[in-house]
């Protein structure tokens, strides 16, 4: 039993993609061409890098609510500012809200010692009404055509979205596994008052760790917004859902400490994948709603099932 | 000497506790309806008075059940989506079992709900805000597909009374309000049950030693808590007369948790109050209609009441600083 969940750690996500291209590829038309496949992996971007994110902050102890909000804010601030200046100062402008709004979350909870589910919900709120406010409860189109290249563009012969993930990918793989500051995130994550007494500053930790997580966000807003052309003050709905379930599909533990950075990679595959096949298959929007919300259920069913034999594992004395 | 000043100092900070955990919530109300007596002259009309009371009554109720659930420790997000869901399934099927059957109806469908939300909660053991944030959307997914975006409307006598008619000019929805509160009063101060949910939320594992069921409470606390959002639909929907599956419930979740931890009910369970809980609901639905009423635009209003949240919860945690108690 604990070999198969050594096992399901490393691989899972990785037989279910397989185990859901074999049913594709069954059933769905048009499955097996390589067009499909580069769609599936160029759309993947947006909930690899959110899930990536979400995965660090939730090996953190703590998860953010906001991130639609976030979205949404950069996103509008973006468009808005491309009427008035250049791309590359709206570009940073956008980003550094995104930082700034990551900020305050970290801010509001660690020194004012805000539960995080109250801090990012009530932001999540108060983002959203910020971006109507910003655009006028419009959508702001971008009139320069350049910009698409962003995020529809290639470098090299590879789309820019597959660099993306994949450079981020690399990022927080190094970033958790290889510096002391991933150590120092799943050492708070794992135990917060024992890491505080080995002297390590919560407060800074955590707050980057947010702060980080609004860049991811902003940048995925930036690419978005390239590929539609437009910023709406909704951008992103339901992205909350679909990123918690990219974390915990990968096999991220919910209640921190235990990071898995190349599971959430897949899940984000997954994911992409399965919106991509259901579409193929022609199901309507809300059945696919359901059936995410199912992958949710399922994956937090291994995942508790997991918890539950790890811990009697440990009562008995059982190391792994 | 230094003794002296160091006792002295420690009373101010523990009366400033005090008055804050006691009279804050009263505080707020006082400035809202001052704000807006001043600001609008519709507002300060009775009746507009005791209309938003009745009105706003499906906030109030809905908080006793999460105030609840919150006490024993979890949270429900689902509970918006759950309100559309319940709201568009009975509304469609009153022509068919009448008022009197939906009321019925929707009280066992939600219980049912609950009771879901309950047993993925405890028996998967998942966080709380996840799991059902999950079920928000398969709620919300479900009541789409089952309506096809077809708003559903009733005539139902029986209905229609419990929202809309009035008993000595006061709101019949208003009665039921405060005989909710007392009801929800009494479960939490005067029976087992009570003593119960607020034993688990303020520490799992001793109420466990104590022979207590943690998990059958704590799914009883999520059954409350979807019981109370069903009386809570019955009054939107029969307020409005319709059910309307893009509309209903949106943004309940975000004022019920705000009614309940502005009134003063700490995060992560074991501690508040049903009174506090009663109070700040009458600030969010005062707060609403009084911002509609001089034109703010909706944006703003939920910004107002993100920012109100976040104080109120640091207010409680320095409140708990002052008054030097640990469990924030």
């Amino acid at each position: 039993m604990y070999r198969f969940f050594k096992l399901y750690d490393r691989t899972g996500v990785f037989i279910l993609i397989i185990v859901e291209a074999i049913i594709l590829a069954i059933f769905a038309p048009h499955f097996l061409e390589a067009e499909t496949i580069l769609n599936i992996l160029t759309q993947s971007m947006t909930y690899i890098v959110l899930g990536l994110g979400m995965t660090m902050v939730l090996t953190s102890g703590g998860f953010d609510l906001s991130l639609e909000g976030i979205i949404s804010v950069s996103a509008v601030v973006f468009a808005y500012l491309t009427r008035i200046t250049g791309f590359p100062q709206a570009i940073l402008a956008s980003l550094s809200t995104a930082c700034l709004i990551g900020f305050l979350n970290g801010f509001i909870i660690t020194r004012l010692k805000v539960n995080p589910f109250i801090a990012t919900f009530s932001m999540w709120f108060v983002l959203q009404g910020a971006a109507f406010l910003i655009s006028g409860a419009k959508q702001i189109t971008i009139l320069r055509k350049e910009y698409m290249q962003l995020g529809v563009g290639k470098t090299l012969y590879i789309p820019n979205t597959i660099l993306i993930s994949l450079i981020a990918l690399l990022v927080f793989y190094i970033l958790l596994h290889r510096t002391p500051f991933g150590r120092h995130i799943v050492a708070i994550g794992s135990n917060e008052p024992a890491a505080e007494l080995s002297g390590l500053n919560i407060v800074r930790i955590k707050t980057l760790v947010y702060v980080i997580f609004a860049l991811t966000c902003g940048i995925v807003s930036l690419i978005r917004v390239s590929q539609s052309m437009i910023g709406v003050p909704r951008m992103s709905q339901g992205y909350l859902l679909f990123i918690f379930t990219v974390s915990v599909l990968g096999g991220t533990d919910l209640y921190g400490g235990k990071p898995n950075i190349i599971g959430t990679f897949f899940a984000g595959i997954f994911i992409a994948m399965t919106f991509y096949g259901l579409n193929l298959l022609r199901v309507e929007y809300n059945y696919q709603l359901v059936a995410l919300g199912g992958i949710l259920v399922f994956a937090l069913f291994i995942n508790g099932l997991r918890n539950r034999y790890l811990s009697i594992m440990i009562a008995k004395g059982v190391k792994g | 000497m230094v003794e002296a000043i160091f006792k002295e100092k420690k009373s101010m900070r523990i009366r400033l506790g005090e008055i804050w955990s006691n009279f804050g919530m009263l505080i707020i109300l006082a400035i809202v309806l001052t704000i807006f007596f001043i600001l609008s002259p519709n507002f300060r009309q009775p009746v507009n008075l005791i209309d938003t009371f009745g009105l706003g009554s499906f906030v109030g109720i809905g908080a006793i059940g999460m105030s609840l659930l919150i006490m024993a420790g979890e949270i429900d997000i689902s509970v918006g989506s759950m309100q559309n869901l319940l709201g568009v399934l009975t509304l469609s099927l009153i022509p068919k079992i009448s008022g009197i059957g939906g009321l019925f109806f929707i009280i066992v469908v939600a219980c049912f709900l609950g009771l879901i939300n309950g047993l993925i909660v405890t028996k998967l053991k998942v966080p709380a805000f996840i799991a059902t944030l999950g079920m928000l959307f398969i709620y919300k997914a479900l009541a789409f597909i089952y309506t096809n975006f077809q708003v559903s409307f009733t005539d139902d006598k029986f209905w229609q009374f419990i929202g809309q008619s009035k008993i000595f000019r006061i709101p019949f929805s208003a009665i039921l309000l405060g005989f909710f509160y007392i009801v929800g009063f009494l479960i939490l101060r005067k029976t087992t049950i009570g003593r119960y949910i607020v034993a688990v939320g303020s520490n799992k594992n001793s109420a466990n030693l104590c022979g207590i069921n943690v998990d059958n409470i704590k799914i009883l606390a999520f059954i409350l808590c979807a019981f109370f959002v069903a009386i809570s639909t019955v009054i939107i929907t029969s307020a409005q007369a319709s059910a309307n599956p893009g509309s209903l419930g949106n943004e309940y979740e975000f004022r019920l948790i705000t009614a309940v931890v502005l009134g003063g009910t700490m995060m992560g369970g074991g501690m508040g109050s049903i009174g506090g809980t009663f109070i700040a609901s009458l600030i969010i639905v005062y707060f609403y209609n009084g911002a509609g009423m001089i034109g703010i635009q909706p944006y703003w209003q939920n910004i107002f009441m993100g920012i109100l949240l976040i104080f109120s919860v640091s207010m409680n945690n320095l409140k708990s600083t002052l008054l030097g108690q640990t469990k924030g």
